[in-house]
C-alpha cells in the first residue's frame, strides 16, 4: 500500500489522462474537447517530466564552465522531449481551433450533435 | 507531503475545466492549470519545459482559444449528459496504466534504466567539450537531437501555414482595413432551421483599445518584452532558455501590441508578406547549415565541421539554428494570431 | 554525396516544400513544378537506396555525426527501403496527377501553400519510414497528421471539415497514446534508439510495464492505421477530401502507419515477446482482422456515394494487412507486405479515376457513372482494371497477396481464414460489379432518349475523357496492377527478404 503511494505521481498522470480522454470523448461542444485533448496530452508531459527527476538532482545545468566535479543531475533527455511535445501540443491546438472557426462559419454551430443534425439535411 | 498540493491542484483543475459549463470559465481554468503545471515543472528543475510551458501553454494557448471563442461567439455549452461508453473507455484506459504502474520503478530513484544506461551520462560528459552549451538541455535539443529539432520547427511552421491555408481570404478590395466589417452573408442551413438561436457577442478585437493606461503601459513594456525575447534565444547554452522560449515571447511583444492598438497598427509594424517569409526562412536557416555541413564533409547536420576547432564550431552552429528556431516561432505565434483575427467575407 | 542519400531523401523534400510558397507567387505552376521534381528526386533516390540495400544488407546513417544511440540513426533495411519505393512513387504519381485535378478542387491563390503541404505531408511520411529512432518516428508522425488534417479540410463540401476534425481528435489520441507507449519504453531501457530498444527490452518482457508500453503503442497505431474498432475516421476523411489527397492518402497514408506497427512488432518487441503477454495476443489481432475484412466490405455494399464506397473497401483491405501480421509467420508476413504494396497501386487507381469523374462531372454517386464507359473509355477501363485487381482475379496484383495469405493461413493451421478470404473477395466482387454494370452496360441518363430513336440516326458519343496529366498516372498506376500481378518476382522477393528478417 505504502509502495502505492509513493507513486502518487504516476496517480496523478492516470487521472488526468482519464479525465482529458473522457472529456475528448465525452462532451459535444468542439472547443470543450480540444480543451480535453489539451488535458491529455499534458497528462503525458507530466509521466516524462516526473520521470526526469531524481532524489537531490538539480537542473542540468553544468557549473563551473563544466570543468570540476558537477553536482548531480536531473536527467534532461525527458525534458528535452517534452518540449518537442508542447510544441506540437500548440501546433495541433491551433489547426483543431481553425478547423472549429471554419466550421462555426459553415454550420453556424459548434455543438457536435447540431453539426450532426445539420448534416443529416444535407445528404 | 508539500510535494503533493500541485499536484492535487492540477488535478482539481483539470476536471473543473472539463465540468464547467460556461466556456469562458472554461478556458481561463485552462490558464490556471498550465501555469500551475508550469510551477511544477519548476519544482522538477525541468526549467527549459517551465518556461515553453508558461508562454506557450498559459499563454498562446489561451489567447488562441479567446479568440477562436469570441469568432464562434459560444458561451455555454449545449445540454450534458454523462455519456457511459466514453465512461466506460476511460476507465478501461486508466486501469490498463494501473496495471502498468506496478511494477514501473520509483520516481527519483536514481538507478533507474534512464539514468544508468550510457545515453544520459555521455550527455552530461560531453555536452560542454563537445558541444560548448552548459545547459545540457540545449546541447540534446540543438545538437546529440538536433534533427529532431529541425522537424518540431517544421511543425510549428507546418501549423502557421496551415492556418495561412484554410483561413486566408484574398478577395478582398484594396484598401480596404481589416477593422471595416464587410456584409454578413446568408448562410446554408442554420441552425435556426432547427430551432437553435446564436448567443452573446464579444467586442472586437481587430478594434483599438481607447484605454490611455494601457496604451502607455504597452508603448513601455514591448521593447523590454522583445529584449528579454532576444536574450532567452542567445542565452540558451548558458541556461535555461533557447530558440522555442524566446521565439514565443518575440512573436508575443507583436500580439500586445495588436490587441492594444488596433490590428491595422500591428500589420504596419510587421506586416503579412515579411511575417510569411520569416515562418520560412528560420526552417531554412535551420535546414541550410545542416546542408553546409554536409559540403564540409561532415553528416548532415553535423555542426562539428563547420570551423576547424569543433568545439567553437558547435557553439556557432547551435546559435545558427537557434535564431533560426526563434525567427520561426516568433513569426508563426504571430501568424497564429493573425490569421484568426481578421475578418473575412463570410463572418 | 551517395554516402549522404538517405539523409537528402528527406531534407531536399523538406527544404524545396518551405520555399514553395516563394516560388509559387510568380505563378503556381511553379510550386507544382517544384512539387513534382522534388518526389520524382525522392523516387530515385529512393531506388538508389534499394541498390546499396541489396548489397549491403542494412545501410546507418548517423545524423548530426553522433553514433547511436546519442544521435538520432537513419537505419534501411529490406523493409523500409520497400516502402520507401511504395510511397515517394505513389507521392510522385499524385503530384503529376494533381495539375488539373485541383483546378476543381482548390482556388488559384491557395495552390501553391497547397502543393506546399502535400510535400510536407510526404517528407512526414517519408521520415517515419527512414527514421531508425522511435522517439523520431513520433514528431514525423505529427507531421504528416497535421498536413494531412488541412489537405482533408480543403475539401469542397462543408463535411469535409467535419471529417477533417474528427480525424484529428482521434489521431491526436493516437498519436498521444504511442508518445505514452514511448514513454513506458524509454523509463524502463533508456533509449529511444530502436535497434537498442531491441536489444535491451528482452529482459524486460515478463513485466507489467513493457506489456502496457506495447498495449498504448499499439492501439495508438491502430487508430492512425483505421483498424476496426478504430476505424470511424477513415470514411468520412477520404470521402470529403480533393480527390488527389484521397488518393494519395489511401495509397501511402495507411502503408506507412502499417510500417511502423511492423517495426515496433517485430523489430522492436521480437517474436519471443508474444509468447511471455498474459493473454493470446495473436488472437486478438485475428479476430481484428477479421472483423475489419467482413465489416468493410458489407458496409461498403451498402455506400451509394463512390468514395465512401472505396474508403469502407479500404477499411477491409487494412484488415488484410493485419491478418498476414497476425499470423507471425515468414508467409503471412510476405501477404501482408505484397499487399501494402497492392493496396497501394490499386486504390490509388481507383481513386485517381474516380477524381477524373469529379472533375468531368463534379458528381460522386454511383447513379452518375451510368454510360461513362462510353464517354471516358480509358480512365474506366483503369477502373476496371484495379476493381479487377481487387477483387483477386489472377494475374492481377491483389491475387499475389491473397494467394500469400491463404497460403500462409494454411500453413498456420488457421483452415477456416481461406473461406473468409474468398467471402469477402466475392463481397468485393458484388460491390464492384455494381458500378461495372453502370460504367460499361447502362447507358448515360441523357442518352435514354437516343436507345428509343432511330437505329439509323444514333449519334456517336463524344469522348470527354479525363486530361493527360491525370489520365497518365491514373492509367500508369493501373498498369502496374498487372504488370506486378504476371512479373511478381521483384516485390515478392524483396518483401521475402524483409519478412526473413522481421521474423528471425
Amino acid at each position: 500500500m505504502i509502495e502505492l503511494l509513493a507513486k502518487y505521481n504516476y496517480w496523478i498522470v492516470i487521472i488526468l489522462l482519464t479525465t482529458g480522454l473522457y472529456g475528448v470523448m465525452a462532451r459535444q461542444n468542439l472547443i470543450k474537447k480540444i480543451i480535453g485533448l489539451n488535458v491529455f496530452q499534458t497528462a503525458v508531459l507530466l509521466f516524462y517530466v516526473s520521470m526526469s527527476k531524481i532524489e537531490g538532482g538539480t537542473a542540468p545545468i553544468l557549473i563551473n564552465h563544466g570543468h570540476g566535479p558537477q553536482p548531480l543531475f536531473d536527467n534532461p533527455l525527458p525534458q528535452v522531449l517534452m518540449l518537442t511535445a508542447i510544441v506540437v501540443g500548440i501546433s495541433t491546438t491551433a489547426v483543431a481551433l481553425t478547423f472549429v472557426t471554419l466550421i462555426h462559419r459553415e454550420y453556424g454551430t459548434i455543438e457536435e450533435d447540431q453539426i450532426l443534425e445539420l448534416n443529416k439535411h444535407n445528404d | 507531503m508539500t510535494d503533493l498540493a500541485i499536484p492535487l491542484f492540477l488535478v482539481v483543475c483539470g476536471i473543473a475545466v472539463l465540468l464547467v459549463k460556461d466556456l469562458m470559465s472554461s478556458i481561463m481554468i485552462f490558464s490556471v492549470y498550465s501555469l500551475m503545471m508550469a510551477i511544477e515543472w519548476c519544482r522538477l528543475n525541468a526549467v527549459d519545459v517551465a518556461i515553453t510551458e508558461a508562454a506557450v501553454g498559459a499563454g498562446i494557448s489561451t489567447v488562441l482559444f479567446l479568440v477562436i471563442l469570441g469568432r464562434t461567439k459560444s458561451v455555454d455549452e449545449g445540454k450534458k449528459h454523462i455519456n457511459i461508453p466514453a465512461l466506460l473507455v476511460a476507465l478501461g484506459v486508466a486501469a490498463v496504466l494501473l496495471y502498468g504502474t506496478m511494477d514501473l520503478p520509483h520516481l527519483r530513484d536514481p538507478n533507474i534504466a534512464p539514468n544508468t544506461h550510457v545515453v544520459t551520462p555521455y550527455y552530461l560528459e560531453n555536452s560542454y567539450e563537445h558541444a560548448g552549451q552548459l545547459n545540457v538541455v540545449a546541447s540534446i535539443l540543438a545538437y546529440f537531437r538536433g534533427y529532431d529539432t529541425l522537424f518540431e520547427t517544421t511543425v510549428v511552421a507546418t501549423a502557421g501555414f496551415c492556418l495561412i491555408l484554410l483561413l486566408r481570404v484574398r478577395n478582398k478590395k484594396p484598401g480596404t482595413l481589416d477593422s471595416q466589417k464587410i456584409g454578413v452573408t446568408a448562410n446554408k442551413k442554420t441552425p435556426a432551421s432547427i430551432g437553435v438561436k446564436p448567443t452573446a457577442t464579444f467586442p472586437d478585437v481587430l478594434d483599438q483599445d481607447k484605454d490611455i493606461i494601457k496604451r502607455t503601459v504597452t508603448k513601455l513594456l514591448i521593447p523590454f518584452i522583445q529584449l528579454f525575447g532576444l536574450y532567452v534565444i542567445v542565452h540558451g547554452e548558458l541556461g535555461p532558455g533557447g530558440g522555442f522560449q524566446g521565439g514565443v515571447i518575440l512573436g508575443v511583444s507583436i500580439i500586445v501590441y495588436s490587441l492594444v492598438f488596433g490590428f491595422d497598427e500591428a500589420k504596419k509594424r510587421m506586416s503579412v508578406k515579411t511575417k510569411d517569409l520569416l515562418v520560412s526562412s528560420g526552417v531554412l536557416l535551420y535546414g541550410g547549415i545542416g546542408v553546409i555541413a554536409l559540403f564540409m564533409g561532415g553528416n548532415y547536420l553535423q555542426y562539428g565541421v563547420l570551423l576547424p576547432d569543433p568545439q567553437f564550431a558547435s557553439v556557432v552552429g547551435i546559435m545558427g539554428i537557434e535564431i533560426g528556431v526563434g525567427i520561426t516561432v516568433a513569426a508563426v505565434m504571430m501568424t497564429l494570431f493573425y490569421e484568426t483575427v481578421r475578418i473575412d467575407a463570410n463572418d | 554525396m551517395i554516402k549522404h542519400l538517405p539523409a537528402l531523401l528527406i531534407v531536399i523534400p523538406l527544404l524545396v516544400a518551405i520555399i514553395t510558397p516563394i516560388i509559387g507567387r510568380l505563378h503556381w505552376v511553379l510550386s507544382w513544378y517544384a512539387v513534382t521534381i522534388t518526389t520524382f528526386i525522392s523516387f530515385v533516390i529512393s531506388l538508389l537506396l534499394l541498390q546499396t540495400v541489396l548489397v549491403q544488407g542494412r545501410i546507418s546513417y548517423w545524423m548530426s555525426g553522433w553514433e547511436p544511440p546519442f544521435g538520432i540513426e537513419y537505419a534501411i533495411d529490406y523493409l523500409n527501403i520497400y516502402v520507401i519505393i511504395i510511397v515517394s512513387f505513389m507521392a510522385f504519381a499524385g503530384a503529376v496527377y494533381s495539375r488539373k485535378n485541383i483546378d476543381v478542387e482548390i482556388a488559384e491563390e491557395k495552390k501553391p501553400l497547397f502543393y506546399m503541404i502535400y510535400l510536407l505531408f510526404v517528407t512526414g511520411l517519408l521520415g517515419m519510414v527512414v527514421t531508425g529512432d522511435i522517439f523520431n518516428i513520433y514528431v514525423l508522425l505529427e507531421i504528416a497528421s497535421l498536413t494531412g488534417y488541412a489537405l482533408i479540410a480543403l475539401g469542397k463540401k462543408r463535411q469535409a471539415l467535419v471529417g477533417a476534425y474528427n480525424y484529428l481528435v482521434m489521431g491526436t489520441v493516437g498519436a498521444t497514446f504511442f508518445l505514452l507507449g514511448i514513454g513506458y519504453l524509454y523509463l524502463m531501457t533508456g533509449t529511444l534508439n530502436i535497434a537498442d530498444l531491441s536489444a535491451r527490452l528482452p529482459e524486460f518482457y515478463q513485466t507489467k510495464a513493457i506489456f502496457t508500453a506495447f498495449t498504448f503503442i499499439v492501439i495508438g497505431l491502430s487508430i492512425k492505421l483505421a483498424i476496426f474498432p478504430f476505424h470511424f475516421w477513415l470514411p468520412n476523411a477520404y470521402a470529403y477530401a480533393p480527390s488527389t489527397v484521397s488518393a494519395v492518402m489511401a495509397a501511402t497514408g495507411a502503408k506507412v502507419a502499417a510500417y511502423v506497427l511492423i517495426r515496433v512488432m517485430f523489430t522492436v518487441f521480437k517474436p519471443e515477446f508474444y509468447t511471455h503477454t498474459p493473454f493470446n495476443l495473436q488472437y486478438i489481432l485475428l479476430i481484428l482482422a477479421v472483423a475489419a475484412i467482413l465489416a468493410g466490405s458489407i458496409m461498403a455494399l451498402a455506400q451509394t456515394d463512390i468514395k465512401k464506397m472505396l474508403a469502407y473497401s479500404s477499411v477491409g483491405q487494412i484488415g488484410y494487412i493485419v491478418l498476414g501480421i497476425s499470423l507471425m509467420s515468414v508467409t503471412g508476413m510476405m501477404g501482408s507486405l505484397i499487399h501494402l504494396l497492392n493496396h497501394a497501386l490499386m486504390k490509388g487507381a481507383l481513386f485517381f479515376a474516380v477524381g477524373a469523374v469529379v472533375y468531368r462531372t463534379g458528381l460522386t454517386s454511383i447513379e452518375n457513372l451510368r454510360g461513362l464507359g462510353k464517354k471516358m473509355p480509358w480512365t474506366m477501363a483503369a477502373f476496371t482494371i484495379a476493381a479487377l485487381s481487387m477483387t483477386g482475379v489472377p494475374l492481377t496484383v491483389g491475387f499475389v497477396s491473397k494467394w500469400y495469405l491463404a497460403v500462409a493461413s494454411i500453413e498456420s493451421g488457421m483452415w477456416w481464414l481461406v473461406p473468409i478470404i474468398l467471402i469477402s473477395s466475392l463481397l468485393t466482387a458484388v460491390y464492384f460489379w455494381r458500378i461495372l454494370d453502370n460504367i460499361w452496360l447502362k447507358p448515360a441518363p441523357g442518352d435514354e432518349s437516343h436507345e428509343h430513336g432511330h437505329d439509323s440516326h444514333q449519334t456517336p458519343v463524344k469522348s470527354n475523357d479525363a486530361p493527360l496529366s491525370m489520365l497518365i498516372p491514373t492509367f500508369t498506376v493501373a498498369v502496374l496492377c498487372i504488370v506486378f500481378g504476371v512479373f511478381a518476382y521483384a516485390p515478392v522477393s524483396l518483401a521475402e527478404k524483409a519478412a526473413v528478417i522481421l521474423l528471425k
